[in-house]
């Protein structure tokens, strides 16, 4: 609460005179904030709300936030190049059609249909890095003009229909199924730790190894802080933003298999609301630790956060539009941390 | 003419507490309260001990605000807590929030729409776990414990089908364009009707069909209506048997001019909706509906019998109301409050109230 209270009058403009026990404190709520008040939620909803602290509970709350946390982990990986990838919505729609639609009207099996879901989506990260990387169409509308683009090839290809178990198609009933590792994948539990959670879980080591502990997530970050500067240290500066845009529609696709796993069913542009959810994700893990920039852990945090909260509301029957507001306040209150309280940029 | 009849139809199935069987499943049977169902009011719900979860698909829009409204109603009349778990139209999303449901043991589960692809391994759980549940208009099966409470998608497109022939003077005939998605149980039973009223009545020409369902149904099928309406100039009625699609049906021919040659015979009632119909000139000239408010309120209770024992059989149909423009203006109404107090049919209720329920009044 004395954070709080030191943030507050820290709004002041002669902060400089402060004495060094409020630039503590600042530096304090920069760094570990967000983890407090994530702290301070977990522990009140666990002291009023009997089933919120338990192990089911945990598990449905990472199971809400796996899907958030895949797109999100792609979004990082896109924003540490300096990009930002607004098609990850429509990527995952169309993993959804096509592996539902693989499986449902091709009747090909699981492990078909999931590669079909993976390489639609690598496909719409090529799609993006030839506008962006070939073409040098700035990244926020290549990616918005991709985002309508894959919507409408999605719709085209189903026809309009959301894809379903016996469903009508060109004048017949279908009959092939979701496949089993289909319904493992939404439903399925090793040592009573939901499998989307374990997609997750190894999707986030994936990331996080990969711009935290090796070259080229040093070079991802360098690309992204100053393109001119890394390509006259010798960074192939292509070649990392089409391996982001790859990763983001990789990922997304994952979700997407996610997302069609739980709920057995490719619907019409579901994958839509997860742009936003995701980005939201990867935005308030700027504050976490005091990254101020895209990193791993922060958007697994922001995930994890929004679910935390959205549970536990739920228990205390919050309406559904109160939530949508509760989840803009978090969103201003991390980038308040973020971009106020962090180090002055020039 | 069809008012009256389904209103009788409405009054006699109200009175004995039993309802018009819909499409029959092996193990569906229609509801009704038992003769052993208790009489006093059981010492959880008197307590006010009862914790019902109420999981919906489908939450914005009035169709859906009424239904929980109706919900809510009737868990403050019968002393039951609810948890309520929207899934923003994400199936994926409701899945889950059914196992969490589960989870939490209430004493039962309502479903407010869904899919039983998606539903599945939720209803297992509730069902392994003993938790009655009953699903309000989504696609799931009846079984021991999973009890249906629809609407008569049947008798509703039945009986805005009678008006449109009414109105066309006992015989249809010219260009129409239908409105519908496949894959929406209501709107598949309504087509099963649609279809039957075609191959009876062979004037009718279906020039085109349109539709769209999401986030922007009513303006998107707006747009998809002019288009059709532009290329079928012939066109006398616009069939779109959901309310999002009436409104952009009704918008369309609005915008074209066209209300004088060309009507739309819809479906559902909401307070925005009746604003729709009774404005001057509007070409939405019959809807029918169930009152979302009451079939709310009547989910709730039979979810409330389930834990209290109190029904045989598993699947209840709510019967349903055709009400034109022509009432509406008639008798002026404005909003879903007046259309109950005008049309007492609308409001059932008799349906599903187990005798203990009547001693909390």
């Amino acid at each position: 609460m004395a954070d709080t209270s030191a943030r507050q009058t820290g709004a002041g403009t002669n902060e400089y005179s402060r004495p060094d026990g409020f630039e503590r404190g600042k530096a304090f709520v920069y760094r570990y904030g967000l983890l407090t008040v994530l702290v301070v939620m977990i522990a009140y909803f666990s002291a009023t709300q009997p089933f919120f602290r338990t192990f089911a509970n945990a598990m449905i709350i990472l199971q809400a936030a796996s899907i958030v946390a895949v797109v999100g982990l792609g979004c990082t990986v896109s924003m540490t190049v300096g990009g930002f990838d607004l098609s990850v919505g429509s990527a995952m729609s169309l993993s959804i059609m096509a592996a539902a639609a693989a499986m449902v009207i091709g009747d090909v099996g699981g492990v078909p249909a999931i590669l079909i879901g993976i390489l639609a989506g690598l496909a719409v990260g090529v799609f993006n890095s030839l506008l962006i990387v070939l073409a040098r169409v700035p990244d926020l509308v290549a990616t918005l003009s991709t985002l309508f683009l894959v919507n409408g090839l999605t719709l085209m290809g189903v026809s309009g229909q959301s894809v379903a178990e016996g469903m009508a198609w060109n004048g017949t009933t279908t009959s092939g199924k979701f496949a089993p590792i289909f319904k493992w994948l939404g439903s399925g539990k090793v040592v009573s730790i939901p499998s989307s959670v374990i997609v997750a879980g190894l999707v986030f080591l994936f990331v996080v190894g990969l711009l935290n502990y090796t070259r080229w997530g040093r070079a991802f970050y360098a690309v992204g802080g100053n393109p001119i500067a890394a390509a006259a240290a010798g960074i192939r500066v292509a070649r990392y933003r089409v391996s982001a845009y790859l990763i983001s529609g990789g990922l997304a696709a994952i979700a997407g298999l996610m997302l069609a796993a739980r709920s057995n069913r490719g619907d019409v542009n579901v994958g839509d609301p997860y742009l936003l959810q995701a980005v939201s994700a990867a935005l308030v893990g700027y504050a976490v630790l005091g990254a101020n920039k895209p990193n791993a852990f922060g958007t697994l945090i922001g995930a994890v956060f929004v679910a935390v909260l959205i549970n536990g509301l739920t228990m205390f029957n919050f309406p559904y539009y109160a939530q949508s507001f509760v989840q803009g306040v978090l969103l201003v209150v991390a980038l308040l941390m973020s971009y106020t309280l962090g180090p002055r940029r020039r | 003419m069809s008012i009256q009849g389904i209103s009788r139809g409405l009054l006699i199935a109200g009175a004995l507490g039993v309802c018009l069987a819909g499409p029959a499943f092996a193990e569906t049977k229609t509801l009704s309260v038992k003769p052993g169902a208790p009489t006093d009011v059981p010492e959880k719900f008197a307590n006010k001990d009862v914790a019902i979860a109420v999981v919906r698909q489908l939450n914005v829009g009035d169709v859906y605000q009424a239904w929980i409204s109706g919900v809510e109603a009737e868990a403050d009349r019968l002393g039951v807590k609810l948890t309520v778990y929207d899934a923003d139209g994400d199936n994926a999303k409701q899945a889950l929030q059914l196992q969490q449901a589960a989870a939490t043991s209430p004493d039962a589960i309502l479903i407010g729409w869904g899919f039983g692809d998606s539903l599945q391994a939720g209803l297992e759980a509730a069902c392994s776990a003993g938790i009655p549940v009953v699903a309000a208009n989504a696609s799931v099966e009846a079984s021991d414990c999973v009890t249906l409470v629809n609407q008569s998608e049947h008798l509703m497109m039945q009986g805005i089908m009678d008006q449109f022939k009414a109105d066309m003077g006992g015989e249809v005939k010219g260009d129409v364009i239908y409105v519908y998605v496949a894959g929406y149980r209501p709107l598949d039973l309504r087509n099963e009707v649609w279809e039957t009223f075609k191959a009876e009545n062979p004037g009718v020409n279906q020039v085109a069909q349109i539709g769209v369902v999401n986030a922007n149904t009513a303006a998107q099928t707006a747009d998809q209506a002019k288009a059709a309406l532009s290329a079928n100039p012939d066109t006398i009625a616009i069939i779109a048997p959901y309310d999002e699609f009436t409104k952009g049906a009704a918008l369309a021919i609005t915008e074209l001019g066209l209300q004088d040659k060309v009507k739309t015979y819809g479906m559902d009632i909401s307070t925005a909706d009746i604003a729709v119909m009774t404005e001057d000139g509007s070409p939405w000239v019959a809807t029918a509906t169930t009152d979302m408010a009451n079939f709310g309120a009547v989910s709730l209770r039979v979810a409330a019998g389930e834990i209290t024992d109190a029904y045989d059989g598993n699947d209840l149909q709510i019967p349903p109301l055709v009400i034109t423009q022509e009432d509406l203006r008639t008798k002026g109404i404005k909003n879903v409050e007046q259309l109950g107090e005008a049309f007492p049919a609308l409001a059932t209720p008799n349906l599903a109230e187990a005798p203990w329920m009547a001693k909390l009044d």
